[in-house]
Parts: C-alpha cells; sequence; structure tokens
C-alpha cells in the first residue's frame, strides 16, 4: 500500500521503530512471532492495532498466508517492511545517533 | 521389547514372545478371547511392574484386535465436537464490523489465539490452552477498543486542527 503523503513528516513512535526494525532484520513475520520476539515489549491486544496504522503511513504491507493443502482455519497475516518503511527506519536511526553526538546542556 | 505372532497350528492360540528387561525370552500362549482372564498372579512366573506393564499394553492391544476390550480399561466418554475457538465471535464480527477491522484486527488475532491453543493441547496442556482462550478474548478486546478510542481521537484531533486554521485566517 502507497502511503498517504510521503511528504509529510513521518511521526515514528519506539514501538513502531522496534517493529520496523525486527521487520528488517527477519522479512516477513506473524504478528504473533513479533511479540514473542519483542520480549515483552509488544503485546498481543496492541500490536494489531499498530500494525494496522503503520499499514495506513504506508510503512509496511501485509498479505494472507498461503496455507498448505488439506488445512483449513482462518488465515494468518504475514507482514513485511516496504521500501519507504525501509527508508524511514534508515534515516530515523541517523537522526538518533545525530542526537546522540549533540552537545547537552548543563 | 515385544512381538507377536500368531500360532500356525490352534487357530483360537496366540502366541506373545516378550523379551523383559533382564534380557530373557518368554512365550505366553493364550486364547484371545480369554485375554481379560489374564492376570498378573496366573503368570507361572515373577514379573516386575516394567514387565508387567509391556505384557498388559500388548495385551489389551490383541484383546482390541480381537474386538474385546479389558475390563481394566475404562469406558471412553463420548466424544463432543466443539467449535475452534473465536468461531462465534468471527462470524458476529461480520455484521458489526467493517471489513477492513476484521481482516486487519479481529481475524489475526483470533488465528494467533488458535495457534497458541492447539499448540497447547497438542502438548496435552489443558489448562494453558483454557488460558489461551481467556487471553485471545482480552487481546481481542484490548485490540478493538484500542483501535476504536484511536480512530475517534484522530478524527477530534483532525477537526480541532481544522477548526483552528479556520478561526486563524
Amino acid at each position: 500500500m502507497a502511503p498517504k503523503n510521503q511528504d509529510s513528516p513521518v511521526r515514528l513512535s519506539g514501538k513502531e521503530y522496534q517493529i520496523l526494525e525486527m521487520l528488517i532484520r527477519n522479512g516477513e513475520m506473524y504478528g504473533l512471532q513479533m511479540v514473542q520476539e519483542s520480549n515483552g515489549a509488544l503485546a498481543r491486544g496492541t500490536v494489531y492495532v499498530m500494525l494496522d496504522r503503520m499499514e495506513d503511513k504506508g510503512l509496511i504491507e501485509s498479505r494472507k498466508d498461503n496455507k498448505p493443502l488439506g488445512m483449513s482455519g482462518l488465515p494468518r497475516r504475514l507482514y513485511k517492511p516496504t521500501g519507504y518503511g525501509a527508508k524511514v527506519v534508515r534515516h530515523w536511526a541517523r537522526l538518533q545517533d545525530l542526537a546522540a553526538l549533540a552537545p547537552q546542556r548543563v | 521389547m515385544t512381538r507377536s505372532s500368531d500360532a500356525p497350528k490352534a487357530a483360537l492360540t496366540r502366541l506373545f514372545i516378550a523379551r523383559f528387561s533382564n534380557g530373557s525370552l518368554f512365550e505366553i500362549r493364550f486364547d484371545p478371547t480369554r485375554v481379560s482372564e489374564i492376570t498378573r498372579d496366573k503368570l507361572p512366573w515373577p514379573v516386575t511392574d516394567r514387565d508387567w506393564g509391556i505384557i498388559l499394553g500388548r495385551l489389551r492391544a490383541i484383546a482390541i484386535e480381537s474386538g474385546r476390550r479389558m475390563p481394566a480399561s475404562k469406558p471412553r466418554k463420548p466424544g463432543r465436537i466443539k467449535a475452534p475457538p473465536g468461531s462465534r465471535i468471527s462470524a458476529f464480527s461480520e455484521y458489526c464490523l467493517s471489513q477492513k477491522v476484521r481482516e486487519r484486527i479481529v481475524i489475526p488475532v483470533i488465528s494467533d489465539m488458535r495457534e497458541e491453543y492447539y499448540a497447547a493441547l497438542a502438548s496435552r496442556r489443558r489448562v494453558l490452552a483454557v488460558a489461551v482462550k481467556i487471553r485471545g478474548g482480552a487481546s481481542l478486546c484490548v485490540a478493538l477498543v484500542g483501535h476504536y478510542t484511536l480512530a475517534l481521537l484522530l478524527k477530534w484531533l483532525v477537526g480541532a486542527f481544522a477548526s483552528g486554521s479556520g478561526s486563524s485566517r
């Protein structure tokens, strides 16, 4: 899904940054996998709301998981970062590095 | 380790050869229609608990093969067919929630809950399975409340900014 407006500034929360970083590191992931890998930083209840918002922002994209033949049930959803999401993470990390280097007021 | 074979001479007599824990081999000849009559004290030699367990297991298997049940085995309760967890919520959400919310929030939460639920059942942890169901329901409530609260908040913020910029002109 294309972002609504790429020129407008993107707000990225700490958890959104963590999700994006995790997706870039591991490729496609399920929501539950992200919850398990975050070691308690992400909750089962809030992760999908966050993923939904991120999809609206164009940072990630999702698809239904293809079930193997003979398996039934509800399809699971796989998430992966978009090119725009990867770009945002790169810039965000660079900004954080610059912020760490900046002189602090005493 | 045990193995059994049909005796060639007598049709009713089954031969059961057991290798016991001390390495020795024993032969048990018996009538498969009277398997339930074999008890530990009727064996001509003393057997350890482990070996009796092996014999009993094999005898039960043969009894079931020949259409009879050992009286020691408890009669099983008839199985109950249950709908998978979350199926009612999923069906109900079709009527009251939008397709987008259903696809992006309700179905992923339910499918995750099912994944964990069946994994718990497969490892015979029924208490954990019940806990997973409760946690799944709570997660769905939190997700829906979070989604709609956020949507309302965003709508309100957009409205506030729009009215603010309108009044400044």
